[in-house]
């Protein structure tokens, strides 16, 4: 006998065919599933080197600086900045505009021809190009006028009491009219952001830029194509480039910023070189204090110089004007006001005392109800209550801890004299403070006063004072132009004279730490630091080295500088956060077991129509693994014709599943950008795997052959329950054998769950895992119905209950017990799959998203002004009336990191999350204590609230891991996270915002917000928010809507699950439709005994079609209500149920499962019957 | 259709041919029989006595000649009134058993009367019958539980369930050993005697045949009475 037979093949060609199908449509759909991966992954690489041509760096500032800082030849200057875009005629309006600063060099990156950037003739305005996205988004045409709107460059920070917050100065309007729209391709589809979404893109001119912006000759941003990535050597720093600038005299240098506040990082750096290079120093804090008061006399706006008063020539010049009576009369009263403070503080502390013991009741009361109700959200609620609470008792006695005696006050006799004021008085003075919320506040300070100093010297000297922008050149005090409110009425012709005289030059003088303590923020404690001459050197060979030590220690990342390698970072970013493959590759799972279970079944019925031939070769001595080796090469053969057909369906079931990314599942992938790759690695992976599945279910239908006694073979016997009593018992035996090993497992599962359940807790702690509680819900209820289901059925195929009366019905239905093994597993695993599909489809959320918020907001430029206040309505350029209807409104503005979309609607794998900083108002109010975030973690790590679902499958993180970023300076800092679900937040991490102005002090103003607004007032307020603040490129999006965008992913992937599952179920009921097949092709004889007692064909194939339909209902119908009962179990209700399209499925399932058993009954009674009566 | 059930049964196949394209299987065979009377017939493999039995039992169509059981020609009724007529004029029992392993010697037995609706309580019949073939005791066991000679009585209860008024039965007891083959026959000829129906068996059992009243040798498609009381 030959070890394979074409005439074999060719002789069962039927059935040899449809397995050669099936094993292609597993090919097809294993290869497939990979190559929509591979498209993916191919489509996103395409995306990433189209959108950013051949740039392969970058040096990207938070500031402006010149571009030969970086010592790179082929570099491109650019400036680049997020903007807003409006058409004046139409208001129609564009933000999150990448506005572009470009010479011609920047084209070359596409090799392609620049645009035309050139003014039109004839035309007042400048030129800009735009890209069709933008076009699109505005509706306009080339010659159309635009206004480009973006934030000033201003070197002092917004949020600084010097800094410019007006919206009219803060923002920079350009018009410009529409030279060319190109296509959203190449240049036109730049962005640095890995995102597939298609960015708006605006050019101009770079010089016209630079101009417009106040920044000749300055870019914030270079590139390069240079495959060497760029390092700190690059680029050489000065401290212009730092915003820094030194006043020389002969004696001293006086190092100031051009932001006013010394950054800390340059301060530090300072102090450090001044102090290793033994040059001496001055640091000093310069403030504008509002007024200076004694009793009832009061100076306006007066400067006052914090410094160390007790050294140097200060503490020289203090100690020359002070006698020993002075001294005296300040101790005196100093020792007094000491004596008052200490005994209110006794009261107060007794006070806080009792309250302390409320507390720890509370916590002793929540340690002993933990157990019972650790897991619920209102414990949870309650212990994030009680941690405020400590927080706020905490922060008291801190306060009382701080207040302390008035400190010492020096001032100048102009100052003493018009105050009238004597050692020892009180001196107040206010002065303004920027809060987190960017309101200017009155803050008062005492003092006590300890000397008056003549104005001479250190006292006089006004270099020391950085110069305020709008007030240093002023002739008058009334001309003053400052960017907080000045009061103009109180300035009196007496301060006008000393502002003739003397200008700036401070009136009042303070020890440092406590002008530290007053006035440090974020952006520094420090005004100016004074460095005196080096030790046996001059002043200008002092300013050289320490100019050159200074800048050595000044690292590029720790001054706003950061060194991006946009294409390595954006083709890593590639490979995707969600591998399409594997998602594809498992939501097709039931259709590559679906046809697995069917090519086994083929290749039984084939194995089955040859037993005559198998057990006469048997019978002539073949041996039988000689016999099974010629099935399995038949079926090698079968199998592998079948997988090379399958190629070519892989890459059409690729093509139509990106169809269906592009249309039916769009939201899956946001935009439709997929082109087909295919990879013949995958290609092959895919074919591989397809063929070892088929070849498995193959070898295990041959392996079985052994099972099967010769003579049985002979008689053309394919079951053999009945045959022999060996049989019987060598079946009986590998039935308790399974039965064993089946409760066996399932003990082991049950075992396992138990302790899951039991010791949750203990597992939780030690080993950080559990399972949710409607998890733990889900499985209990899904096990129990599937288990009572199957056992009802189980018992009912071996019922040995005789009915009283039978009838057809029951004759039909009792058919499906002749085989009760195979029945019982039809009816598992149709079960099984409608369960699956049932309770995937119930996580669909069809109905709208509920929120507490009415509106999620974000602003393309920051807003510094209050939108809860009338005043900052005022200042954002509010009317009276929209102010007061937005007081109906409560809004909470956040601090915005720019950073990637970590939601699932971006399809690159994010590098560096957007963060968001949450108002500390905010997140001490219910629900958001239960995710307290405020202040920092043990360890120095800082608390965030990240979404579980972005964390695990987009980043890629465990939430219970920390997660690492960078913070301004570059160093990392660790977030340790609390999860939330289901929230507006997938796309970002949240910290506390004063954390966030913490690590990221130069980031400014409020970009997202959320608002609570009255139903009936949700359309006027959204019409009024987005209308007034348009400059800003201020968007609102309903928040059930941003939930519904973040659903439609998770829905859009159910959809498929539905789509994908259903069509595996449907050929699962070709593998049904088979099994009844092979009932009539076995009971043929009993079929035609029917027939000759006078059963009609028609009535047996209706008997027949009836008992798989029976099969076919009961297997969905347990499915069916497992899942439903195991979701109303678990979750409570079904409140988005999606009753259409899972009913549209399952009727499919059950309509596809109908046409496949009539089919099968036409097929196998078509065959004579009653051949099989005769005995000879 | 509902069939008048004659007093007397009758059986009269006349000139009757049956081939399979070029194979002649039956050629020119003619015989009567009536009720109460029993025929065996008898041949060498392949010499078409199945054949015959099947159609006299209208299960296959002669290519020529006529088959009248009680003066109608079954061959002429549509395919719903022939299959009504098999239900209630005629019984099979067959060399295997066929009997369904899913249901209960009793379900079995009632099989036929499910073909059409019956008047009549057809399990106290089936139960009277199962009385008479000695299974009372086993009427509620599947067939897998019974030895070949019971399943072999069910079959014949089963058959004789519709009181047909032919009996064909097709090498009864091929599967049996001898003296499991005497109680079967023993059983058939009581029956038989009692029903008053036309027994007509095909056996290779050459012991059997003088017990009945005819012995028909079938040897290539010819028939030869061998021997007619």
């Amino acid at each position: 006998m030959p070890k394979f037979s074409w005439n074999s093949l060719k002789h069962f060609w039927q059935i040899h065919v449809i397995v050669a199908l099936c094993t292609a449509v597993a090919t097809g759909v294993l290869a497939g599933a990979l190559i929509v991966g591979d498209s993916v992954r191919g489509s996103l690489l395409n995306l990433t080197t189209e959108r950013l041509g051949t740039i392969q760096h970058a040096l990207l500032g938070d500031h402006f600086f010149q571009p030969d800082l970086l010592s790179r030849e082929n570099k491109v200057p650019t400036i680049l900045r997020n903007g807003t875009v409006v058409v004046p005629q139409t208001q129609a309006r564009a933000s999150k505009v990448n506005i572009l600063g470009v010479t011609d060099n920047f084209f070359t990156f596409w090799e392609t021809d620049a645009p035309n950037l050139n003014k039109p003739e004839g035309q007042p305005f400048n030129a800009i190009v735009i890209n069709e996205a933008l076009q699109n988004e505005l509706n306009v045409q080339v010659g159309d006028t635009l206004l480009v709107n973006m934030s000033q460059a201003a070197n002092i920070h917004p949020e600084f009491l010097l800094g410019e917050r007006d919206a009219a100065k803060a923002i920079q309007s350009l018009r410009m009219v529409i030279s060319d729209i190109i296509p959203t391709e190449n240049f036109g589809r730049f962005s640095l952001q890995a995102n597939q979404s298609l960015p708006f893109n605006a050019f101009i001119s770079l010089p016209i830029l630079q101009s417009a912006l106040g920044q000749d000759n300055k870019v914030n941003v270079v590139f390069t194509a240079d495959t060497n990535a760029l390092s700190a050597d690059d680029l050489t720093l000065t401290l212009s480039a730092l915003d820094l600038n030194i006043k020389a005299d002969e004696n001293h240098l006086d190092i100031q910023s051009d932001q006013y506040l010394l950054k800390p990082i340059l301060s530090e750096t300072t102090l450090t070189v001044a102090s290793e290079n033994r040059i001496p120093t001055l640091p000093t804090l310069t403030y504008l204090a509002n007024t200076i008061t004694a009793d009832d006399k009061t100076i306006p706006y007066s400067t006052i110089v914090a410094l160390p008063i007790d050294e140097g020539e200060f503490a020289e010049l203090a100690n020359n004007h002070t006698n020993e009576a002075d001294q005296l009369a300040y101790q005196q009263a100093d020792a007094q006001g000491v004596k008052k403070i200490e005994s209110e503080k006794i009261e107060e502390r007794k006070k806080l005392r009792e309250e302390i013991d409320k507390i720890e009741k509370e916590v002793s009361r929540l340690e002993k109800t933990k157990r019972a109700l650790g897991g619920t959200p209102e414990y949870k609620q309650q212990v994030a209550e009680v941690k405020q609470k400590l927080a706020e008792v905490e922060s008291a006695l801190n306060a009382i801890r701080a207040r302390s005696k008035p400190d010492a006050i020096y001032l100048n006799t102009w100052a003493a004299e018009d105050l009238g004021a004597s050692i020892g008085d009180i001196i107040a003075v206010t002065y303004y403070s920027v809060t987190a919320e960017e309101a200017y506040v009155t803050e008062i300070g005492l003092f006590r006063l300890k000397g008056v100093l003549p104005i001479k010297g250190i006292a006089a000297d006004r270099d020391m004072i950085p110069e305020f922008p709008g007030i240093h050149d002023t002739a008058d005090m009334s001309e003053w132009e400052s960017p907080f409110p000045i009061d103009y009425t109180i300035v009196r012709a007496e301060d006008e004279a000393y502002w003739d005289e003397y200008r700036a030059t401070p009136k009042a003088f303070i020890p440092l730490e406590v002008g530290k303590r007053l006035w440090k923020n974020r952006f520094g404690d420090l005004t100016t630091i004074r460095l005196g001459t080096m030790p046996g050197s001059d002043i200008q060979a002092t300013r050289t080295l320490f100019e050159t030590e200074f800048l050595k220690r000044i690292q590029p990342e720790q001054v706003g500088f950061q060194f991006l390698s946009p294409k390595a970072e954006g083709l890593q970013a590639s490979k995707g956060a969600t591998d399409f493959g594997m998602l594809f590759g498992s939501l097709s799972g039931f259709i590559i077991i679906a046809v697995a279970v069917l090519i086994a079944m083929l290749f039984r019925v084939g194995v089955e129509q040859r037993s005559r031939e198998i057990g006469l070769l048997q019978a002539v001595g073949y041996p039988l693994a000689q016999i099974r080796r010629r099935f399995l090469y038949e079926g090698a053969t079968v199998a592998g014709i079948g997988s090379l057909l399958g190629c070519l369906f892989a890459v059409g079931y690729a093509q139509l599943m990106i169809f269906g990314l592009q249309t039916w599942w769009l939201p899956a992938i946001g935009t439709p950008f997929m082109q087909l790759h295919v990879n013949l690695l995958n290609l092959s992976t895919g074919i591989l795997i397809a063929l070892a599945v088929v070849m498995i279910s193959i070898r295990f239908i041959v392996q079985e052959l052994g099972q099967i006694p010769t003579t049985a073979l002979l008689d053309g016997e394919t079951d053999f329950v009945e045959v022999t009593l060996k049989r019987q018992t060598k079946k009986a035996k590998s039935r308790t054998l399974w039965s064993i090993a089946k409760n066996v497992a399932v003990a082991i599962i049950a075992v396992l769950f138990a302790v899951f359940v039991i010791f949750d807790e203990w597992l939780s702690d030690t080993f950080g895992i559990w399972i949710e509680e409607p998890m733990i819900d889900f499985i209990m209820f899904t096990l129990s119905v599937i288990a009572v289901g199957w056992a009802a059925f189980d018992r009912w195929l071996k019922s040995q209950r005789v009915p009283k009366r039978l009838n057809r019905m029951r004759l039909a239905l009792k058919n499906a017990a002749r085989q009760p093994g195979r029945s019982l597993t039809c009816v598992q695993t149709l079960s099984l799959a409608c369960c699956i599909i049932v309770a995937v489809g119930a996580n669909r959320h069809d109905a709208p998203p509920e929120s507490e918020y009415a509106f999620v907001a974000e602003a393309a430029l920051p807003l510094h002004h209050s939108l809860n206040t009338s005043d900052g309505r005022f200042e954002l350029g509010f009317s009276e009336k929209d102010s007061e209807l937005l007081n109906a409104s409560e809004i909470f503005p956040f601090r915005v990191l720019p950073g990637e979309d970590v939601s699932c609607l971006n399809l690159y794998q994010p590098q560096k999350p957007q963060i968001l900083g949450a108002p500390d108002t905010m997140i001490a109010q219910s629900p958001w204590t239960q995710l307290w975030i405020g202040g920092r973690a043990e360890d120095g790590k800082v608390n965030a609230i990240g979404d579980e679902n972005s964390l695990r499958w987009i980043l890629h993180h465990n939430p219970e891991d920390d997660f690492i970023v960078q913070d301004e300076f570059g160093k990392p800092v660790r977030l340790k996270l609390v999860t939330a679900s289901d929230s507006l937040f997938q796309s970002q991490l949240i910290i506390s915002e004063s954390n966030f102005t913490k690590f990221f002090p130069s980031q400014s103003g409020y970009q997202f917000f959320l608002i609570k607004t009255p139903p009936d007032l949700q359309a006027e307020t959204a019409q009024i928010l987005e209308k007034t603040l348009a400059d800003y490129g201020f968007d609102l999006t309903s928040a059930s809507e941003r939930l519904a965008s973040y659903r439609a992913v998770e829905n859009t992937y159910i959809s498929t699950f539905q789509s994908l599952g259903g069509l595996g179920v449907l050929l699962g009921t070709f593998g049904l439709a088979l099994v009844l097949f092979r009932n009539i092709i076995e009971r043929r004889g009993e079929l035609a005994t029917l027939r000759a007692f006078g059963f009609r064909r028609q009535l047996l194939s209706r008997m027949l079609f009836l008992e798989s339909c029976f099969l076919l209902a009961v297997g969905m119908l347990i499915g069916i209500v497992a899942g439903l009962v195991a979701i109303l179990g678990s979750q409570g209700s079904l409140p988005s149920f999606p009753w259409l399209s899972l009913t549209i499925t399952l009727l499919l399932i059950f309509g596809f499962g109908i046409i496949a058993n009539a089919v099968a009954v036409a097929v196998a009674l078509r065959s004579p019957l009653l051949s099989m009566l005769k005995s000879e | 259709m509902q069939q008048q059930r004659p007093a007397t049964s009758s059986l009269k196949i006349s000139h009757l041919f049956k081939d399979f394209g070029a194979v002649k299987v039956l050629q020119n065979i003619s015989f009567s029989l009536t009720g109460g009377t029993s025929t065996v017939i008898t041949g060498p493999s392949g010499s078409g006595k199945s054949t015959l039995l099947h159609i006299i039992g209208t299960l296959e169509e002669p290519s020529n000649g006529i088959v009248e059981i009680n003066n109608i020609n079954p061959f002429t009724l549509s395919e719903p009134e022939l299959a009504q007529y098999r239900n209630t004029v005629i019984g099979f029992v067959f060399q295997e058993h066929h009997l369904l392993p899913q249901y209960s010697v009793l379900e079995n037995v009632l099989i036929p009367t499910l073909a059409f609706k019956q008047g009549g309580d057809a399990t106290e019949r089936a139960t009277q019958l199962l009385k008479r073939v000695g299974l009372t005791n086993r009427q509620s066991h599947r067939p897998a539980e019974l030895s070949g000679g019971e399943r072999q009585r069910v079959a014949i209860a089963r058959a004789l369930i519709n009181q047909p008024d032919i009996l064909l039965c097709d090498e009864p007891t091929g599967n049996l050993d001898t003296a499991t083959t005497d109680t079967v026959a023993n059983l058939l000829f009581e029956l038989h005697r009692a029903e008053k129906t036309i027994l007509i068996v095909v056996t290779h059992n050459l012991a059997l045949t003088p017990r009945f009243d005819q012995h028909l040798q079938l040897v290539d498609g010819t028939c030869t009475i061998e021997r007619d009381t």
